[in-house]
């Protein structure tokens, strides 16, 4: 199963909407052979959810394939990457070697492709992708996940847009729904005041799960040492002090 | 040059959907004398459209004799396209191309006499495509337009096997050397799923065929047996299949009252040098060759059954497109394996060959080159006998007779009534 983000201890998975729509729509591509996009800016559980999925998937004895790129990749440095994320072996050789060697890997048996931070892919790498799930002869699904800009990159080609059967935007947490889902995430906020609640989101956390998490981490921590269950106002202040929250909150 | 008016067709794409391109795809039919090349992306160079060109006719580039060389591939695919008769060329993604590279697909149209079809999918062309287009007759439809003009013949399963050149012939699993008696349960211990699944659908189709022949069978007495039994095997390409089948006619025969015995070495010895039937799964075989000449030495072998040396010593003047005469004897070609033969015959034209000239050649690069040696056809078959687990030829290969009554006998196989 997904690890929460910084192996939070005692955080549980929220079926937030954006949560389960990617549950539904990873399963919908990897029953349709589709392509999918899930993007979002960075720290709402994108790849936490998509891992979420991926691992009921693979539950159900279906290959999932993980893989990404640190910095922009070329075409050889993709399909030799995908290769080796699906095989576990390197492949050399030329780069429309490694294409059709790759086409003929993904037609072994049905897969889903996981392609993390895409905004990294330029329209070469896209075309690549395009090339090899367009082949009549493979046979995989393709998840493409992706930080800020990762819509209007993908979005930028006509031939790909035209090929996401399913697409989740991540947003931002508001309000309201931090009411609703932050009590269920911890211990420490389950009988927290809303009021307090609302004060951390908006001076700190901005309905961004990485950053819950992350407050989380260091708010767990002091209410033990506290041995306080429930998070404080004071143990709040504390805590944005140490994340780099506004003096205000402090 | 024999362009006509309008054999280049500029189809557009602009939305590029997936379900046009899926529909695009399914056109493919060699059968039909249809070829759908998907370009490659990346930088394009003659030699990587020319793979793609072969890929596109069914070539394998992992078996041997492939070459990288572009132009050398670009002929070979010339004269796969005249060998298989293809009509028409659909180039996918054209608008990734260069023009130079359009050029090459509009000469290579112009000298097989085919139709041409781009696809440019998405956005406008480039400056250059468009000027180059302009020298040449040249006519544009939708995409719409041109799935209309090209109805898909549906998924009947000629087609199905028609579409899909590429596939190796897959071996049969070795099965345990065990008596009928305790076979199948042998084979169910021993053998992976998947081979188990194999060697009993096999067992069960012989078991039901051999069933209702005796159920029809008015006296089943032991000649008319050894008919069916014949019936059975003549076809297997593979000892372990010929087995498979004769352990389970054995059971179902036993019951009937009838005793067929089966000599396990005479029956190994006589699939291993029985020549190969030239049916479809061995042309598709062949197909896979980019090569014509290890392709077309691999059929003449098959279908002559003579040494390499004697290969090797053909003239272009002895082979033509539905016949191969050999030491005084002429040999029909199956209509289903004459492309491989066209093809070969083409490049050796084309490579300025005459009647007299070599039939098989070390030529490289469209060259006349010399004639080759008997050790170079004999490599020639034996790459393909071993890529495709088939014996194609052998020192002791017969020329049987088929209606030969002792042919169950050389197989090892013989029938009695017990009861």
């Amino acid at each position: 199963m997904s690890s929460h983000y910084l192996n939070l201890e005692g955080a549980r998975t929220i079926n937030t909407a954006w949560f389960k729509l990617t549950q539904l729509a990873i399963a919908e591509i990897a029953e349709e052979l589709a392509m999918g996009a899930f993007h979002g800016d960075a720290g709402l559980g994108k790849t936490f959810a998509v891992r979420y999925a991926a691992t009921a998937l693979a539950r159900a004895d279906m290959e999932c394939t993980w893989v990404e790129f640190p910095e922009k990749p070329t075409m050889r440095r993709l399909t030799a990457g995908i290769l080796r994320a699906v095989t576990g072996v390197e492949h050399r050789g030329e780069r429309y070697r490694l294409i059709t060697d790759l086409g003929h890997v993904l037609s072994e048996r049905p897969r889903l492709l996981i392609v993390d931070e895409a905004q990294r892919l330029n329209r070469d790498c896209i075309e690549t992708l395009r090339h090899l799930h367009d082949d009549p002869g493979t046979c995989f699904a393709l998840a493409l996940v992706g930080g800020n800009d990762c819509w209007d990159v993908l979005s930028r080609y006509p031939m790909l847009r035209s090929r996401i059967f399913a697409r989740v935007a991540f947003e931002a947490m508001t309000f309201d729904e931090v009411l609703q889902v932050i009590p269920k995430f911890h211990g420490i906020y389950e009988h927290a005041d809303p009021k307090l609640l609302a004060l951390i989101d908006d001076h700190c956390t901005h309905g961004n799960f990485r950053n819950w998490a992350s407050f989380t981490k260091r708010a767990a921590k002091l209410c033990v040492t506290q041995r306080a269950p429930t998070i404080t106002e004071a143990l709040a202040r504390s805590t944005m002090t140490l994340q780099g929250g506004s003096r205000a909150a402090a | 040059m024999q362009l006509r008016e309008p054999r280049i067709w500029l189809v557009h794409d602009p939305e590029d959907a997936p379900a046009s391109t899926r529909a695009l795809h399914a056109l493919a039919d060699l059968g039909r004398g249809i070829a759908v090349v998907r370009v490659t992306p990346g930088p394009q160079t003659l030699q990587s459209i020319a793979a793609d060109l072969l890929k596109a006719l069914g070539k394998d580039h992992s078996l041997p004799g492939t070459m990288r060389n572009g132009e050398e591939n670009w002929r070979r695919a010339s004269v796969w396209m005249s060998g298989e008769r293809v009509r028409q060329l659909i180039v996918d993604r054209a608008e990734t191309l260069q023009p130079k590279r359009w050029q090459d697909f509009i000469g290579l149209a112009a000298h097989c006499g085919l139709d041409l079809w781009l696809v440019a999918h998405g956005g406008s062309l480039t400056r250059g495509q468009r000027e180059m287009l302009d020298d040449w007759p040249l006519a544009e439809v939708t995409i719409k337009q041109f799935l209309a003009m090209h109805p898909n013949p549906g998924t009947d399963t000629d087609a199905e096997a028609r579409v899909k050149p590429d596939g190796p012939v897959e071996p049969f699993p070795a099965v345990p050397r065990s008596d009928f008696t305790t076979f199948r349960a042998d084979c169910h211990l021993l053998l992976e799923p998947e081979a188990y699944e194999r060697v009993e659908g096999e067992m069960r189709y012989a078991a039901d065929l051999t069933r209702r022949w005796l159920s029809e069978a008015v006296t089943p007495d032991s000649a008319a047996m050894k008919e069916h039994l014949r019936e059975l095997i003549e076809g297997c390409r593979f000892t372990d299949l010929a087995l498979a089948r004769l352990r389970a006619a054995q059971a179902v025969c036993l019951v009937a009252g009838l005793l067929v015995t089966v000599d396990l070495e005479r029956l190994a010895a006589s699939t291993r040098t029985a020549r190969p039937l030239i049916d479809e799964q061995l042309v598709r075989e062949l197909r896979r060759y980019a090569c014509t000449r290890r392709a077309a030495a691999s059929l003449i072998s098959c279908l002559t059954g003579a040494s390499p040396e004697a290969i090797s010593r053909l003239n272009v003047n002895d082979v033509a497109e539905a016949e191969v005469r050999i030491a005084g004897k002429t040999f029909g070609v199956p209509a289903l394996a004459r492309g491989v033969l066209v093809a070969h015959i083409h490049a050796r034209l084309q490579a300025g060959a005459g009647p007299d000239d070599a039939l098989l050649s070390n030529a490289h690069r469209g060259s006349l080159g010399e004639r080759c040696t008997p050790r170079t056809a004999r490599r020639s078959i034996d790459d393909v006998a071993r890529a495709s687990g088939l014996m194609l030829w052998d020192e002791r290969s017969t020329k049987e007779d088929r209606s030969n009554q002792q042919w169950l006998r050389r197989r090892g196989v013989s029938v009695s009534v017990i009861g």
